[in-house]
């Protein structure tokens, strides 16, 4: 088994940014009410929280905390207000800014979106989409047939449109720096 | 005489194009019930959990952005989007209650000429049809017999976390179970109507939320319901869209909250754009021809 190590100063950091991984006595109400952990058991908050609380950095480099829906039901349903769903963020947001998982679709979801929004003042779905998977990649998970009746149907668009708030989205982006904090 | 309802309106990103009948459906309900709604046309992105984890004070400002839009018009403001909805109440319940992120938002807001001093409240339409509106109100207005059995899809966002949607119980839910009643519509409740349909991972693991896609439109085909009413445009595509992807069978109508109200309220498909859903409502439509309503 691989050794883990331990980091107070890493559990100190996450505890920073969101919710509060010392409190939880590892119920596991948050794994198990969890819709992603029904369906994918590498995903289990309860040993995601239990490793943020000994500031344990492997899931920082991993796919694991992207794959948080953020539906909020652990949080919810915790009993010991650890807002599990935070915790995730937390580490979400620590490999933003340390860009400890840059390969990861998530990050990558993450950071084409925030491109999007900066440049265009709201989102583009059609050019999230192509961004991230490519022409080929986009039909991969979008059947042509259904893609066609969406375009048909004005729910795509081709036609690149900039919202009247860009300008202002822009500047806001500028003053407040790229990924959590860092200079953007 | 009631007072005009009046409301600032942000449709969000995904109601002006991959559901855009959401949007559509709105103004002319609206319009219908006689509630004013006065478009932020230049309102930004909400930013989503995406952007809160990419950069928490662009996402704080943007969301205060927003807010200063409605509050230079004196309205509180109107969303039907779930995730605008928390991303809004999130944002403005920071800014209400700490002075720091308070300063924080109004340091940038006032680089591009705006300021924010947290006088708005944050609305889902729902809230606006069931408590604002009110459900006497809207059984009035209601002129066509729909007799179909509709199953509420609530979704995570609009509950979740209550501290901050403060929106209704989080674990039984009833707000749209009584709109559905009101509008002489069966309720067909379902246990999966508080659960994820994965939508944020649509690009990060598809499969995935194909998954949690597939739950969700066999609770409601468990129950025998004749469409799932949606409240979020989010909701609403990944259970639209993905029937066709999927090759889901029987195939279930999805409807959102305002095309449900505004079919039974009588207003025409072209109205509620329903030939834009990818599941064709096709023995509703049929009703909205047999049954015109008015």
């Amino acid at each position: 088994m691989m050794k883990l190590e331990t980091n107070r100063s890493l559990a100190e950091e996450l505890k920073a940014l969101g919710g509060d991984a010392y409190k939880c006595y590892q119920c596991g109400t948050c794994t198990g009410d969890c819709p992603v952990a029904w369906l994918n058991s590498e995903f289990n908050p309860r040993k995601l929280v239990l490793f943020a609380s000994f500031g344990i950095a492997e899931p920082l480099k991993s796919d694991i905390p992207w794959l948080c829906a953020t539906c909020y039901k652990c949080t919810t349903r915790c009993p010991r207000d650890v807002k599990p769903s935070e915790v995730l963020s937390a580490m979400r947001k620590l490999a933003i800014r340390d860009r400890l998982a840059e390969d990861k679709e998530g990050a990558k979801f993450i950071k084409a979106f925030a491109d999007i929004v900066k440049e265009n003042g709201e989102l583009s779905e059609t050019k999230l989409v192509l961004k991230l998977k490519g022409l080929l990649g986009s039909t991969k998970m979008l059947p042509l047939s259904v893609a066609w009746t969406m375009l048909r149907k004005g729910k795509i668009s081709l036609i690149e449109k900039k919202s009247p708030s860009a300008e202002e989205v822009k500047r806001i982006f500028e003053l407040a720096g790229g990924g959590n904090g860092r200079k953007a | 005489m009631v007072e005009k309802l009046r409301y600032a309106y942000f449709p969000g990103c995904s109601s002006k194009s991959s559901s855009i009948e959401y949007h559509i459906s709105t103004k002319n309900v609206a319009e219908a019930l006689g509630i004013e709604l006065i478009e932020l046309v230049e309102a930004n992105c909400c930013g989503t959990h995406a952007i809160e984890d990419y950069n928490e004070k662009v996402w704080l400002s943007l969301n205060a952005r927003n807010l200063s839009l409605a509050e230079k018009l004196g309205l509180d403001m109107v969303t039907i989007c779930s995730s605008c909805f928390l991303n809004t109440k999130k944002a403005n319940k920071m800014i209400r209650e700490s002075s720091e992120a308070k300063e924080e938002a109004n340091e940038i807001l006032s680089k591009v000429g705006k300021a924010y001093n947290g006088k708005v409240e944050v609305k889902h339409i729902l809230e606006v049809f069931v408590k604002d509106y009110g459900l006497s109100n809207l059984r009035e207005k209601v002129k066509r017999e729909l007799e179909i059995r509709v199953a509420p899809y609530y979704g995570c966002q609009i509950l979740r976390p209550p501290e901050i949607t403060n929106f209704d119980n989080p674990e039984h839910p009833e707000t749209f179970e009584k709109l559905i009643e009101a509008l002489n519509c069966e309720v067909a409740s379902f246990p999966e109507k508080i659960d994820c349909c994965g939508a944020p991972l649509t690009l990060i693991d598809q499969k995935l939320h194909h998954e949690m896609v597939k739950k969700i439109l066999n609770g409601a085909k468990k129950v025998k319901a004749d469409c799932i009413a949606t409240l979020c445009p989010l909701c609403h595509y990944a259970l639209d869209s993905n029937q066709l992807v999927l090759n889901f069978e029987p195939k279930i109508p999805v409807l959102h909250v305002t095309q449900l109200v505004g079919l039974a309220i009588g207003l025409s498909k072209e109205k509620l754009a329903l030939e834009k859903n990818l599941v064709q409502p096709t023995s509703i439509i049929l009703s909205t021809s047999l049954n015109p309503g008015e």
